[in-house]
């Protein structure tokens, strides 16, 4: 540590500096603040740190369990119902090379021109 | 059985916690209450401040592991306890006009006779000119007599950090004090 002393000017040393600083730890509190601070370990005597601390931890834990079961719960339903299936988008067809979607189909009347489906090989 | 004796040490244990605890408090309140002072610059704000500490002590205790000594504790407590009284200090603008009143003034104030000191006046001053870290290093060192270990496990820093800021917090105090003070 640099204790270099005064150099003359109003400088002061790293000695004055470091006496005057240990000099302030003689400041003490009021002596109210003691009754105060004991007024309120009477008072939180009553409930005592342990049961305070464990409304905590069981709060705590609580959170934790129940953000658990979501996970769990939407884990089963996304394994046993599958992903949601992306409704109103059929198969994609090529009409003059531009992507559309196929158009609705009367599966009662099955016909190629409700479904869709062009022969392109088939004789005309 | 247990049911019968369940009654009688629960009080017992509540007993012996609470006369332990009122050993703490008057063992450490002195020193938590100026490193409370020191670092906020105001009495007021500084017994609030240690009567917070001593209250998240207590609710603490259960969890104290005894790895620091309970001094260290406290002040790590008190340390973060100011920090959090800074930050609501930036939120809340009726705390801040309090934190920048004069501080260490009144003539009832316990701190006015250490103070009536004129070079002992001129320090504080200067001290809460300084930035929080390095106030805090010059507090804990040389007010509280801490050792840098110990300040480590209060502030989180490494030794090296903390000697060098200690270092660096006594060159801005003595330049802080340059032509104000005779030696």
């Amino acid at each position: 540590m640099n204790t270099r002393p005064t150099d003359g000017s109003n400088d002061v040393s790293t000695q004055w500096l470091e006496k005057h600083l240990k000099s302030l730890s003689a400041v003490s509190p009021p002596e109210t603040l003691r009754q105060r601070l004991l007024a309120d370990v009477a008072r939180a005597a009553a409930v005592g740190p342990g049961e305070r601390g464990a409304v905590h931890r069981w709060s705590r834990a609580v959170r934790y369990v129940a953000a658990t079961a979501a996970v769990i719960v939407a884990t089963c339903a996304i394994v046993r119902l599958g992903l949601p299936s992306r409704r109103g988008q059929g198969p994609v067809a090529d009409h003059n090379e531009q992507v559309s979607l196929v158009a609705a189909a009367d599966y009662n009347s099955p016909r190629p021109v409700d479904m869709n489906v062009c022969d392109n090989n088939g004789v005309h | 059985m247990q049911e019968t004796s369940e009654p009688k040490t629960v009080p017992a244990r509540r007993r012996r916690l609470r006369e332990f605890y009122e050993g703490v408090v008057d063992a450490h309140y002195r020193s938590v209450y100026r490193s409370m002072l020191f670092l906020t610059g105001d009495a007021n704000l500084a017994e609030d401040l240690t009567q917070e500490v001593f209250a998240s002590a207590w609710g603490a205790l259960a969890r104290f592991r005894g790895q620091a000594s309970v001094r260290t504790w406290l002040h790590r407590i008190g340390y973060h306890a100011f920090v959090d009284a800074q930050r609501r200090r930036a939120r809340d603008q009726a705390l801040g006009d309090r934190l920048t009143q004069r501080r260490c003034e009144g003539p009832a104030d316990p701190v006015s006779r250490v103070l009536a000191d004129e070079h002992l006046a001129q320090v504080c001053e200067a001290l809460e000119r300084l930035e929080i870290g390095e106030r805090a290093v010059l507090i804990l060192h040389y007010i509280e007599g801490l050792s840098y270990r110990q300040m480590g496990r209060i502030l989180g820093r490494p030794n090296g950090t903390l000697k060098w800021l200690t270092n660096r917090a006594l060159e801005n105090l003595r330049r802080q004090l340059a032509g104000k003070v005779e030696p």
